[in-house]
């Protein structure tokens, strides 16, 4: 066998492989002898079929079959021989006159694979860090959501017409040119006194109409109207108070610590220093990861490299996987959302070209200063997934125990320490 | 009988037995119409296939009888005939392709 690599570009080559004649012909014979065994034929017995029948029969199938076989094994062999690293499968070119008993048979594979690279420059990366920060602030607009969504609609009492500000409970009974349409009527509907558009929930001309009183009002649809009869038209509401309410919102006490449920957070002051932690908290998180990007741009802004694009498509795939997945949990079925996928896929391309990126470098990197990751390390991260997930320490062992989870985190935990290399090299310059 | 070459042979057997005779002593079994003569065999196959016949020796195969369910039936009986061709011909359609 005759294996010849080319260069495509950086990240594709070009194999060309020939198969020599004795090699083929064993391959036809060990398929033609595995049908033989297998097939029934009307007038033969099961396994006496003779091979010449078995040709006029499944010629076409059997050589199909031997081709993707030859091309199977004779490409990996390639794929060893000369240390590629496939990233896709390739795409398979049979030279004519494909396969014929007694000649060689020939194919070239173009595939695309891991650029080899270089990595330089990548200490003395200048990074500014950014210090995280918790204000009072912050700390009050977290305790204003708080209190925003523990308050309550409550009916008005001793106030019979409506008010700015009210919320109210309506009928409404709306019609197109005289003709009542389809959703144009309902009953108990809350809707805000408020100057604003209906269509969002505002309807101040409520102002000042008495409980069981009625108001009639115009009101013009915009050409987008997600709802299709309406694009575009005037509708004609008759609209009945019900019911007026207004807003409490709890005032900020003890008893608002206490409806929050949270364990040994009794007073306002133990939420306020709660809300405070959890704020660090995320913010320290959140400035870590403002570093790590920081330091991965940073290196990459010194090291120009081409993508496979398989590997970015990829990426982008794992990440509508995720989002998938992370609507599927909150109950949501994606197919209902109806996505516009190529566009997300667009919009998604350049992340996950920033992350396929970092990954490759941050290898190359762990390549170069022989960052090694080795079993202990791998069983110390297992103990600590273990303990923030909560799944017990030998399910995770027993879920890694496959091949490709146990080499993802591995690969995962080279790049973290290649990362954290990164970042102890540079200069870091500190920002408010 | 007026018979049609083509409704004379009806289909070709291909058979363990009848490969192996094929391969052995070029003779090529056919089923064939149930009134058809050896020599009415012999000229639609020449004619059919363009080749000469030498010899052609038949049979009646009896129907089987067949059980579905309680009803008992029986196939009908068909004629096989066995045709030696002259050294060196054959018929394509046997050989494949």
């Amino acid at each position: 066998m005759k294996i010849e690599v080319e260069t495509v570009s950086p990240v594709e080559k070009k194999v060309t492989v020939e198969v020599d004649p004795e090699r083929i012909s064993q391959e036809l014979d060990k398929a033609y002898s595995g049908l033989g065994r297998r097939v029934k034929l009307k007038g033969f017995r099961a396994g006496h079929v003779p091979r010449a029948v078995l040709e006029r029969n499944f010629r076409d199938d059997v050589e199909k079959q031997v081709v993707d076989s030859l091309v199977n094994a004779s490409f990996g062999e390639a794929v060893e021989q000369h240390a590629l690293e496939p990233v896709a499968s390739p795409r398979v070119d049979v030279a004519e006159p494909g396969l014929v008993a007694g000649q060689p048979f020939r194919y070239s594979a173009r595939v695309e694979v891991k650029p080899r690279l270089e990595p330089r420059d990548y200490r003395k990366l200048e990074v500014t860090r950014r210090e995280p920060q918790v204000t009072d602030q912050m700390v009050s607009d977290e305790l204003t959501r708080i209190q925003e969504s523990l308050s309550r609609l409550v009916p008005v009492e001793g106030r019979f017409d409506a008010q700015l500000g009210d919320y109210a409970v309506i009928d409404h009974e709306g019609t197109i040119a005289g003709q009542p349409f389809e959703g144009g009527k309902a009953e108990g509907v809350t809707v805000k006194v408020e100057p604003g558009d209906l269509t969002a929930g505002f309807l101040p001309q409520l102002a000042g109409v008495k409980l069981g009183d009625s108001v009639e009002l115009d009101q013009s649809f915009p050409a987008d109207q997600g709802f299709e009869p309406l694009r575009g038209k005037t509708a004609h509401f008759k609209v009945t108070l019900r019911e007026l309410k207004s807003r409490q919102v709890p005032a900020l006490d003890d008893a608002i610590a206490k409806e929050m449920g949270l364990p040994g957070v009794e007073t306002l002051e133990a939420l306020r220093a709660r809300i405070r932690e959890d704020l660090e908290k995320r913010e320290a998180q959140r400035a870590e990861s403002e570093l790590k990007d920081a330091v991965v741009k940073a290196a990459l802004a010194r090291n120009e490299f081409e993508v496979p694009p398989a590997m970015v498509e990829r990426a982008i795939d794992v990440m509508l996987q995720g989002a998938f997945s992370r609507f599927a949990r909150q109950g949501i079925d994606p197919r209902q959302l109806e996505l516009d996928v190529p566009r997300l896929r667009a919009d998604l391309r350049e992340q996950a070209l920033l992350q396929v990126k970092g990954a490759l470098l941050l290898e190359s990197i762990a390549d170069a200063e022989k960052i090694e990751v080795g079993e202990e390390d791998l069983q110390a991260e297992l103990a600590r997934m273990s303990g923030e997930m909560g799944i017990p320490l030998a399910k995770l062992q027993q879920q890694m125990r496959g091949g490709s989870a146990r080499g993802a985190l591995m690969n995962r935990l080279r790049e973290d320490r290649a990362l954290a290399f990164l970042t102890s090299e540079a200069t870091l310059k500190s920002q408010a | 009988m007026m018979l049609a070459d083509q409704d004379v042979v009806k289909r070709p057997l291909i058979t363990e037995k009848s490969e192996r005779a094929r391969e052995a002593a070029q003779q090529y079994a056919f089923e064939v119409h149930k009134d058809a003569t050896k020599i009415q065999v012999k000229s639609a196959v020449e004619k059919l296939f363009s080749v000469h016949v030498t010899a052609v020796r038949t049979s009646v195969a009896r129907g089987k009888n067949k059980r579905v369910g309680r009803n008992l039936g029986r196939r009908p009986n068909w004629k096989k005939a066995v045709v030696t061709l002259k050294e060196g011909e054959t018929i394509s359609l046997f050989e494949g392709a």
